[in-house]
């Protein structure tokens, strides 16, 4: 049994020792939006706020986020009030497939809280622990430059 | 095939060593975990996992005595994140930033990357060039070892069973210009060729200490001895392009690279003499920058 706060709530789950958080995120609470790809760290679609900064799910044994704030991609937005970094990727077309989608977000939104007028380097930088098998990237970036005019109100 | 191990978590770091020299070689110190875990997943055995992660007493950084302590569980997030106050954290900051990925960077951490002692590792050389040294704790007590003596070989470390790394402390030399170079495929790619490069002059302007530590070209950590003892005692102004390239083919003579999936030692005895020339200029160029600044 872990306790660890998740999207702002407590929770207690019972976890194996080998366990990875991403596992127990998408597999026990049925939180999807944290996907699995490589496993390996290297792709990021797994990306979480582990205590506000981001990482790999798959990297974290699930008991060593125990006492820990995790946010994942279900504590940004809601399906009627989008968050706009999540609206501007629909608007700008920042995924084909979707799969590496939510952890991009987690990227993006990562960056927007230390910096919230990042030029496009900036923007590329922070997404580079993302991969995009569908090669999407100028999209992506241009979806969060559009997130911080819009959020910006310029 | 993954076998299963048992985690255990630490909330001291005696209970820590403890738990190790109860398991001995079966037991694991497990931090960031990014590479233990990782490890395990492509099939290494574990037995033991002690999460010494939850130990927030050993993430921290302090300065004084003209040392910079840096707690073994600061993340490389933290160090990216350094106040450029002098050579050493500019130098930590700096190579900090282009490891690995934002995520990886979160998790990692300094005591991790040492002890995990990869001949690729990026933060090594830049810590023997800064004359650093590491705490080892047990529960017979403490001792310390030069940064160079960690490694042994690929994936191989100095640490007794049950030892574990707690601090490591670098120099903070006045009148010092540090800098690292690396040669990878992309990047995010692990280094083909990591060099690291500390220069200090005296009040007259000679060089009194030069430090150049090469990573990737070896089973384990490089001094470039006979390239350091070229540049000490010469006016660091008259540091010219000849000899930086003579000083550059010293330190690729003191290297001892192999072919592998990732490139070809000549490719890496060649980058060791270019990285060296550019590592000396560039930390030449600080040391006249913070010169004209101060």
């Amino acid at each position: 049994m872990i306790r660890v706060t998740i999207n702002g709530k407590l929770r207690e789950i019972e976890v194996q020792d080998h366990e990875s958080l991403a596992d127990v995120l998408h597999d026990r609470l049925n939180m999807i939006g944290t996907r699995v790809s490589c496993a390996e760290g290297e792709c990021g679609c797994c990306t979480i706020l582990l205590d506000g900064e981001p990482a790999t799910a798959c990297l974290i044994l699930a008991r060593q986020a125990e006492d820990h704030d995790i946010q994942t991609i279900e504590g940004v937005g809601s399906p009627g009030a989008l968050h706009p970094v999540q609206q501007a990727f629909i608007d700008e077309h920042g995924f084909q497939c979707g799969y590496c989608t939510s952890g991009f977000i987690m990227s993006a939104l990562h960056l927007l809280q230390d910096n919230p007028a990042p030029s496009r380097d900036e923007v590329a930088q922070a997404l580079s622990g993302n991969m995009c098998r569908c090669g999407a990237y100028p999209y992506i970036i241009e979806s969060v430059m559009t997130a911080v005019r819009r959020m910006s109100g310029s | 095939m993954r076998t299963a191990f048992k985690y255990l978590r630490a909330d001291s770091v005696a209970a820590a060593v403890e738990l190790a020299a109860e398991h001995g070689t079966d037991g694991h110190y497990l931090a960031g975990g990014t590479d233990l875990y990782l490890d395990w997943k492509n099939g290494r055995r574990l037995g033991f996992a002690i999460d010494i992660s939850h130990l927030k007493d050993l993430d921290y950084l302090a300065t004084n005595d003209g040392l910079l302590r840096i707690g073994t569980l600061t993340s490389l997030r933290t160090l990216e994140q350094l106040p450029p106050k002098d050579h050493a954290q500019r130098a930590l900051a700096a190579l900090a930033r282009v490891m690995c990925t934002p995520q990886t960077r979160t998790l990692a951490t300094v005591g991790g990357n040492l002890c995990n002692a990869s001949a690729a590792a990026d933060l090594p050389p830049l810590l023997v060039v800064l004359d650093g040294t590491a705490t080892l704790t047990s529960p017979a007590g403490t001792r310390t070892l030069a940064i160079e003596e960690i490694p042994t070989g690929p994936k191989r470390n100095s640490l007794s069973v049950g030892e574990l790394l707690t601090e490591v402390s670098v120099s903070l030399a006045p009148r010092t210009g540090t800098a690292v170079e690396r040669a990878t495929r992309t990047a995010l790619d692990i280094a083909l060729v990591i060099v690291a490069a500390s220069v200090s002059t005296d009040s007259a302007g000679l060089i009194s200490r030069a430090r150049i530590c090469l990573g990737s070209v070896g089973p384990v950590l490089i001094r470039a001895r006979e390239a350091e003892a070229a540049l000490e005692g010469i006016d660091a102004a008259a540091v010219d392009a000849e000899l930086l390239e003579y000083v550059g083919a010293l330190a690729a003579d003191s290297s001892s690279p192999i072919d592998d999936v990732r490139t070809t030692a000549a490719y890496r005895r060649h980058s060791t003499q270019v990285l060296t020339t550019r590592a000396i200029r560039s930390a030449l160029a600080q040391l006249q920058q913070d010169g004209a600044a101060a």
